[in-house]
């Protein structure tokens, strides 16, 4: 009955009245102080700097970091809950300050006390802003994929290629960047022979080669990173040399999750306003509520909405437990929530009608958002392989790429 | 000087989840969640402010049930220092005036204290009466509906009146008691960490033994939701056509001076 899992209690989510509250105060936050903006961070694919500013003093950057390093000491259940409530209004901003996210996870994982110091302190306190660069124009969730290099001379590392849809990467201070530091021993081990860097934005022969268009989260633009002989000295190595690809999955494997609640605050915005919709439009002299069609779209948009937010805070539970299952559970949300919240999108357009894809009503700004949740922290055609591969290797011990 | 201020927090019902019965204007209260009293975030904000100025402490001080504890945690993140709770079962049935006899026997525990910060009014009953009850019975000063709100040098509390027909400026030694309109301040966003931080802090709850006394002035008899249907009148026409006719009908309802 609770295969893949052993016991019932597996399936527990259970939050504390501090969570409802952070939950509570964010919703305000939201309405508030985000709403209003909305419609000029769309048209101008710009976050005002005043909103970004007080969403760094918030404590917005470092919610998931402990408080020694200048973070909210929180963990992922409350970086879901913000993630959601954000994502709810404008999910552009989750993927905005979700960003640093992806800086700090790694270094606070992998870095040293030292890197910890410099570069999380400043990020969780919101005066610094970070990125991640991974993804290249050749290798998305292939990360071994990946042409960048980085070669020793001495003790300082020359860096040397190009970074694609790099999210934030424009406002960014700090980034960690995975280049190839050796060629990799054979095929089956191309993930061998990558390493983390943390390169500063005004390192010489570093620079921001272009920004790149794109439909959706409008101010939290992307961009190309050039690295033209960027000379990082071994002290900004995170990790140990060739560990890079195993500080990806583990800084994703989390990230994912974050993704998952963005594409859940996604739904319930649109849940919410097509039920509201269907309650004051009418048509043929009726309230759209009363027709079937309308009610069925609405009903199975409640279920899936439903089962999201518990992927979502389940996976988000195991994790802050430390379990290995996690990763299994975050795979199951991400790929859920945000098909969930894409089909949500559709229905939505087909609730509201014409008024659906205009641009005044949000709803199309919505469907638009939420394609590229389908896509990065790993494309969800990926999750479904992890989702699998976890679930022999949790129950069965079975590798299946050894198979 | 530092100040000890004491702001009254108010656990309400969510007084827009609220449901009436249509026809008989009974009010439901079951399931409705509760809430803060809105403008008691008002009041809290500014003690908060005036404590980072001056130094000094906030206490919070409520009245109600044990599920008051949800606004009551609230306040701690928003930076009160510490709580008290006097627990009763049913403060909507309370009067004002026992509410007031309740406070002011709890003002003596609390000596030193320098400002007592209401806000404008309950968000639920809006009798806005408690803070005027507390001075009368006291004989400390009240300034009431303040938009804005000064400690002097001297000891004293200065404070801009909103009334309806202009503001006034008042002034009066400490101890004090003030109440605050919500156009004052902004009230804050507490981080998560000050969430957390403050389930450490010490709230003290105060179980009262003795009966509810019975009010002479003043009775509850029911609480009931009124609706008030809007006219919903439109005056057609250009503006010079229109405006003539809807300042005639604004002067037959006696909506215009």
């Amino acid at each position: 009955m609770v295969f893949p899992f052993k016991k019932l209690n597996d399936y527990e989510i259970r939050f504390t009245p501090e969570q409802e509250m952070f939950r509570e105060f964010m919703r305000e936050f939201a309405e508030k102080e985000v709403a209003p903006r909305v419609q000029f961070i769309e048209e101008n694919d710009e976050v005002p700097q005043d909103l970004l500013k007080r969403m760094a003093e918030l404590g917005f950057q470092g919610i998931a970091v402990p408080a020694e390093y200048g973070g909210q000491g929180g963990n992922q259940v409350t970086v879901s809950i913000f993630s959601e409530e954000i994502a709810r209004v404008c999910p552009a901003l989750t993927a905005l300050i979700g960003v640093n996210g992806l800086f700090v996870i790694p270094v606070l994982l992998f870095g040293s006390e030292e890197q910890k110091r410099k570069y999380v302190v400043p990020i969780a306190k919101g005066e610094k802003k970070g990125a991640h660069a991974t993804t290249e124009a050749v290798a998305g969730s292939d990360v071994a994929g990946i042409q960048t290099k980085a070669e020793k001379v001495g003790n300082v590392w020359k860096l040397n290629g190009r970074k694609a849809f790099i999210s934030g990467g424009d406002i960014a201070d700090y980034f960690v960047v995975l280049a190839r530091t050796s060629p990799p021993p054979s095929k089956r081990e191309r993930w061998k022979g990558l390493t983390f860097f943390i390169v500063e934005k005004e390192t010489e022969g570093f620079h921001i080669a272009r920004q790149m268009k794109k439909i959706g989260l409008k101010g939290s633009r992307i961009v190309e990173l050039q690295f033209d002989n960027v000379e990082i000295s071994d002290e900004n190595r995170l990790g140990t040399e060739g560990e890079g690809f195993k500080i990806a999955m583990e800084t994703y494997d989390h990230g994912r999750i974050g993704v998952a609640a963005q594409a859940l605050g996604i739904a319930q915005a649109l849940f919410e306003k097509s039920l509201n919709y269907s309650l004051q439009r009418y048509t043929f002299e009726r309230p759209l509520i009363q027709y079937q069609m309308i009610d069925s779209y609405l009903a199975d948009m409640t279920m899936k909405l439903v089962s999201a937010r518990h992927l979502v805070y389940w996976a988000a539970t195991l994790a802050d437990q430390n379990r290995e299952e996690y990763k299994f559970a975050a795979s199951l949300a991400k790929a859920y929530a945000t098909e969930a919240a894409e089909w949500a999108a559709t229905k939505a357009i087909n609730i509201y009608g014409g008024a659906g894809v205009i641009t005044e009503t949000g709803i199309e700004r919505y469907l638009r958002d939420v394609e590229i949740t389908k896509v990065y922290e790993g494309a969800n055609e990926i999750q479904r392989l992890v989702i699998i591969r976890q679930l022999l290797k949790l129950t069965l011990g079975i590798d299946v790429t050894s198979m | 000087m530092p100040l000890n201020i004491i702001v009254l927090l108010k656990h309400i019902y969510d007084e827009n989840q609220l449901k009436v019965n249509q026809a008989t204007g009974e009010v439901s209260f079951q399931g409705v969640p509760g809430k803060l009293s809105t403008f008691d975030r008002n009041s809290l904000e500014e003690a908060l402010r005036l404590k980072q100025k001056s130094g000094g402490s906030v206490t919070t001080l409520t009245i109600g049930p044990q599920e008051s504890e949800k606004s009551i945690r609230e306040g701690l993140a928003m930076g009160a220092d510490r709580a008290i709770l006097i627990k009763v079962p049913n403060v909507l049935q309370m009067s004002a005036n026992e509410v007031a006899r309740i406070i002011i026997n709890q003002l003596e525990s609390l000596q030193p204290w320098h400002l007592l910060i209401a806000s404008e009014g309950g968000a639920d009953t809006y009798t806005s009466v408690l803070p005027s009850i507390i001075a009368q019975k006291t004989g400390f000063p009240l300034l009431s509906y303040l938009k804005s709100l000064d400690i002097l040098e001297d000891g004293t509390v200065r404070g801009d009146r909103a009334l309806e027909r202009g503001i006034v400026t008042v002034k009066a030694k400490l101890p004090a008691i003030v109440s605050v309109v919500s156009e004052i301040n902004e009230p804050r966003i507490p981080t998560l960490l000050q969430i957390m931080a403050s389930t450490k802090k010490e709230l003290k709850t105060i179980v009262l033994e003795e009966q509810a006394r019975e009010d002479k002035y003043f009775k509850i008899l029911s609480l009931s939701g009124k609706s008030k249907e809007r006219k919903r009148i439109i005056f057609e026409g250009s503006a010079q056509e229109s405006v003539p006719k809807l300042v005639d009908s604004l002067l037959k309802e006696g909506a215009l001076p």
